[in-house]
């Protein structure tokens, strides 16, 4: 029985000193995250030389995180179509057409911005259903069906507005994509108290939550990283959401749009954790005949997927719509491009089962930094399109042979 | 000295250690094989094997491990399989690896193919392919599609491809486990042949009786380090098996008696259609019965439609399926997705794991629960608390060795999938748990364990049905047992009244006569 006792006494938690430095230095297993964050710095640092340190100011930093604030959101339910082992090609063509339809009952119909707003998750949900007919219940491939989408989309889009510029929407509409947090106590301070109190919050609850959750594991009788690591991490993704957050609380405050992106994360991070859903959508992706067997509804979640996904786009294209002004034919052309390379570059394996939220939004603002570094360098179109298209390779390339490795 | 050495060793591999994270596969492993000799690697799962002959075959590349390999005296530095094979070492794996859409010729010269002039010389490689198939004795038209043929058959062709690179050193892991008894033997009788023409053979299997028939020396590994490596003709079975899982196993099944109560699931007329051969039911007006408290054999051929009728059952059968089904005395229609089946209390385990069970990618936590989320789920939201309690409780309790239940389930072994699958079954708390091959491609210790889980689940009042194409298993194991033939139920057995023999088994599997049908 020896053997057994072995088992139990591994088991038996306390011996987090084992598994500290294997653990630690376990850069295959880290891989993702470690690779994201070399090309985080990579990018950040090639572009504040090549742009002579207009890159990294407040200003366009500022700027960044708005205009990556729209494909963030779509990346958010990309990443669970990726998961699933599904695809949306279709994502920026939706997103346009959306817009278009807001603008044109903003404009043409002079809706209210309630009714703009309720009409255009309407069109999302209707857009979830279709894709979620088609490639959960009649099974036709989602690379297909999504590509049969974008196209359908480009000429509702023509259809809806006639080729045009449809603009401006109301006030009220733009504060999603446009607006700042009030600031509560004036302009002279130079930052946004609120900003600053609500950033100050986030670092204390992730403090709280995270000590909370290696008690519990502790207890649980799971290994975890030593003491002085666990500290180190604390600090150094603590310091990580202030410089982010104080890009913005510091300067005019939060953003809506940004808000809405972190609410966003925080729901679909619970979701995918803490509900069945969630559960059923990496076992479809990880194994699909195995998730069958374990009685999961397979057509269904992939309905709720598409669904789910259908909503967020409609919430991006509020977003875009606020934050431009105005819905153009063009209008969120190759967005799916970016949302899907920040999923890749974000550590969602294509090959299914694997995928992070919090990867996928700093892959896309990653891919949104290129866009605005490249701009700001007054790039050609020619080389962002090789660069991006470059870069996408890359991430897939890694992904798939990072998970080769491991058998 | 050395070259005396030469002459003795084909493979010398030397204080081989390779690390996982968290893990050490192999400990100064020293697994040295002589030529033209059939070497037997045995061990549990986990012991090693496998990273092993990874290693050997150059899966792990030169560098990911520490210590030396030699072939025929000479270090080699493997960077890729394609290397291993230069140098005449072919593995074939439990997962054969023939691409189905193509015929045999096509598939015997993959990646080796006869050029002339710039194109593929097909003559060359039909006459080729023609004298391999011969070679392993096979007597079948190169250019039929390997999709049609039977486990059997591609496990001689993967052979046959290996013949046509002139291998020396012939790796087999586990090549009997999906096969039928007759094709287990005519494998066996082919490795002599092999042998006689100075083939050098490793043989890893848990099928003992097969070792002691074939092999010349057996080398045992036990977490990741060699126990012993002896003549097989100075070894005996008890013996190997102590050497194997470290301590004395009284009894290879664990027995219990157990009275049957009611009869707890019955299915009346039950038939299903074959999609691809309306002529040939997939199953045939079958009628059995299960009872609480007895562990059900169900027995036959491959084909013979036991599978299919665990799957009808469950609900996932890709067929229409007729008939009745009676659960504690209620009424179904045959189901149509395991859901139903679940949730009426029906649970199914797969032969194959890695396609119909796990999921790799995720943890041996939300693996074990996936099936059972309705029950752990309030108010919309995962108990994560509960869920974390029952699966530690259930690593515990089938002894999966892991350091965390957040443990990826493809770092795990084969015996612990198995567990954890195992696990995952139970929690979904089924009336009836149907166990398809259940201990296939697990090691005697493990075996043993889970013999013993499915006699507490017995007592616990769980119905177990166990498919299983180990005669001495089934004869050892059910209380009661169904054979099954072509789609029907050809036989029932009962242990206690009836006089059980694998001869007697092995009647009905081949459709002798058609006996009492409950």
């Amino acid at each position: 029985m020896d053997k057994h006792d072995a088992a139990l006494e591994i088991n038996s938690g306390t011996k987090t000193k084992k598994f500290v430095l294997s653990e630690v230095f376990n850069l295959r297993r880290d891989f993702d995250k470690v690779s994201l964050i070399v090309e985080l710095l990579l990018v950040f640092i090639t572009f504040q030389i090549l742009t002579g340190g207009t890159f990294m100011t407040t200003r366009n930093l500022s700027n960044l995180l708005m205009q990556g604030a729209t494909c963030s959101i779509i990346a958010i339910t990309m990443m669970l179509v990726i998961v699933s082992q599904n695809a949306d090609l279709s994502a920026g063509n939706v997103l346009g057409f959306m817009g278009v339809v807001a603008a044109t009952m903003q404009v043409n119909l002079e809706l209210g911005t309630s009714a703009t707003i309720l009409i255009t998750l309407l069109t999302g949900l209707l857009v979830g259903l279709w894709h979620g007919f088609w490639i959960g219940y009649v099974k036709l491939p989602a690379f297909i069906v999504t590509f049969a989408t974008q196209l359908i989309m480009k000429g509702l889009i023509l259809l809806v507005g006639g080729g045009m510029s449809i603009g401006p929407v109301s006030p009220s509409f733009a504060v999603f994509g446009y607006e700042y947090l009030p600031n509560i106590i004036g302009e002279e301070t130079g930052f946004n108290l609120l900003s600053v109190i609500l950033l100050v919050l986030a670092i204390l609850c992730y403090i709280g939550f995270s000590i909370y959750n290696r008690r519990k594991k502790i207890k649980e009788g799971n290994p975890q990283y030593g003491m002085p690591i666990f500290i180190g991490q604390l600090v150094l993704v603590s310091a990580a959401i202030f410089l982010v957050g104080s890009i913005m609380a510091f300067n005019r405050g939060f953003s809506y749009a940004v808000l809405i992106l972190v609410a966003l994360a925080l729901v679909f991070s619970f979701i995918v954790k803490n509900t069945k859903f969630g559960r059923y959508v990496f076992a479809i992706g990880g194994n699909r005949d195995a998730a069958r067997l374990s009685g999961i509804n397979i057509e269904l979640n992939v309905l709720k997927i598409y669904v789910l996904h259908g909503l967020v786009t409609a919430v991006a294209a509020i977003v875009y719509l606020g934050r431009v002004g105005q819905a153009a034919a063009t209008s969120g052309t190759g967005f799916e491009f970016t949302a899907i390379s920040g999923c890749v570059v974000g550590g969602t394996s294509i090959l299914g089962g694997r995928g992070n939220i919090i990867g996928v939004i700093i892959g896309t603002m990653l891919m949104a930094a290129l866009d605005n570094g490249m701009s700001l360098l007054n790039l050609d179109a020619t080389f962002q399109y090789i660069i991006k298209g470059m870069v996408l390779m890359i991430a897939i390339a890694i992904d798939v042979s990072s998970k080769k490795t491991k058998k | 000295m050395k070259m005396s050495r030469e002459h003795e060793y084909i493979l010398e591999m030397q204080h081989i250690t390779k690390e996982f994270p968290g893990v050490k596969a192999l400990d100064d492993v020293n697994f040295c094989v002589k030529k033209g000799e059939i070497h037997a690697l045995v061990g549990e799962n986990g012991a090693g094997k496998s990273t092993l002959m990874k290693i050997m075959s150059g899966v792990y590349p030169h560098g990911s491990y520490s210590g030396d390999i030699r072939l025929s005296g000479e270090i080699q530095k493997y960077s890729s399989i394609k290397d291993s094979e230069k140098a005449g070492v072919t593995i074939i794996y439990q997962e054969l690896g023939l691409v189905h859409s193509m015929n045999v010729c096509e598939n015997i010269f993959l990646g080796n193919e006869i050029m002339r002039n710039g194109r593929i010389d097909w003559d060359q490689q039909f006459r080729l392919a023609s004298k391999a198939l011969r070679d392993v004795k096979l007597d079948i038209d190169p250019y039929v599609e390997v999709g049609g043929l039977g486990t059997g058959v591609q496990q001689l062709i993967e052979i046959a491809k290996a013949l046509s690179k002139n291998v020396k050193l012939l790796i087999l892991d586990e090549p009997t486990a999906s096969l039928t008894e007759e094709d287990s033997e005519n494998l066996l009788n082919l490795m002599k042949d092999l042998k006689n023409k100075g083939i050098t053979c490793i043989f890893i299997s848990h099928k003992l009786k097969e070792v002691f028939s074939i092999c010349d020396t057996i080398t045992v590994l036990r977490d990741g380090k060699t126990v012993v490596t002896k003549p097989a003709s100075e070894m005996k079975e008890e013996e190997l098996i102590t050497y194997m899982v470290g301590r004395e196993l009284k009894e290879l099944f664990p027995r219990q008696k157990h009275t049957p109560g009611q009869t707890v699931l019955e299915i009346h007329d039950w038939s299903a259609e074959n999609p691809n051969n309306p002529e040939k039911k997939l199953l045939n007006n079958i009628n059995i019965s299960i009872r609480k408290g007895e562990i059900l054999g169900i027995a036959g051929l491959m084909g013979a439609g036991r599978t299919e009728l665990a799957l009808s059952i469950y609900g996932a059968l890709d067929a229409k399926v007729t008939g009745e089904l009676v659960l504690n005395g209620k009424k179904f229609k045959p189901f149509t997705a395991p859901k139903q089946a679940i949730k009426e209390g029906i649970g199914y385990l797969s032969e194959d794991r890695k396609r119909y069970g796990l999921v790799l990618s995720s943890s041996i936590i939300t693996n074990m629960s996936l099936a059972s989320l309705d029950k752990l789920t309030k108010g919309g939201v995962i108990d994560r608390d509960l869920e974390v309690s029952k699966a530690n409780e259930s690593v515990k309790k089938y002894h999966v060795k892991t350091p965390s239940i957040y443990q990826l389930a493809e770092n795990l072994s084969g015996g612990n999938q198995q567990k954890v699958l195992l696990a995952k079954s139970i929690l979904a708390e089924p009336a009836v748990l149907i166990l398809d091959e259940p201990t296939r491609g697990i090691d005697v210790g493990a075996k043993y364990e889970i013999y013993q889980l499915m006699n507490e689940l017995v007592e616990q009042g769980i119905c177990v049905v166990m498919i299983s194409s180990e005669l001495p298993e089934v004869i050892g194991i059910s209380d009661r047992i169904y054979i099954m033939h072509e789609g029907c139920v050809s036989g029932e057995l009962e242990i206690e009244k009836d006089i059980v023999t694998q001869d007697k088994l092995l009647y009905f599997m081949a459709g002798g006569g058609q006996y009492g049908q409950a």
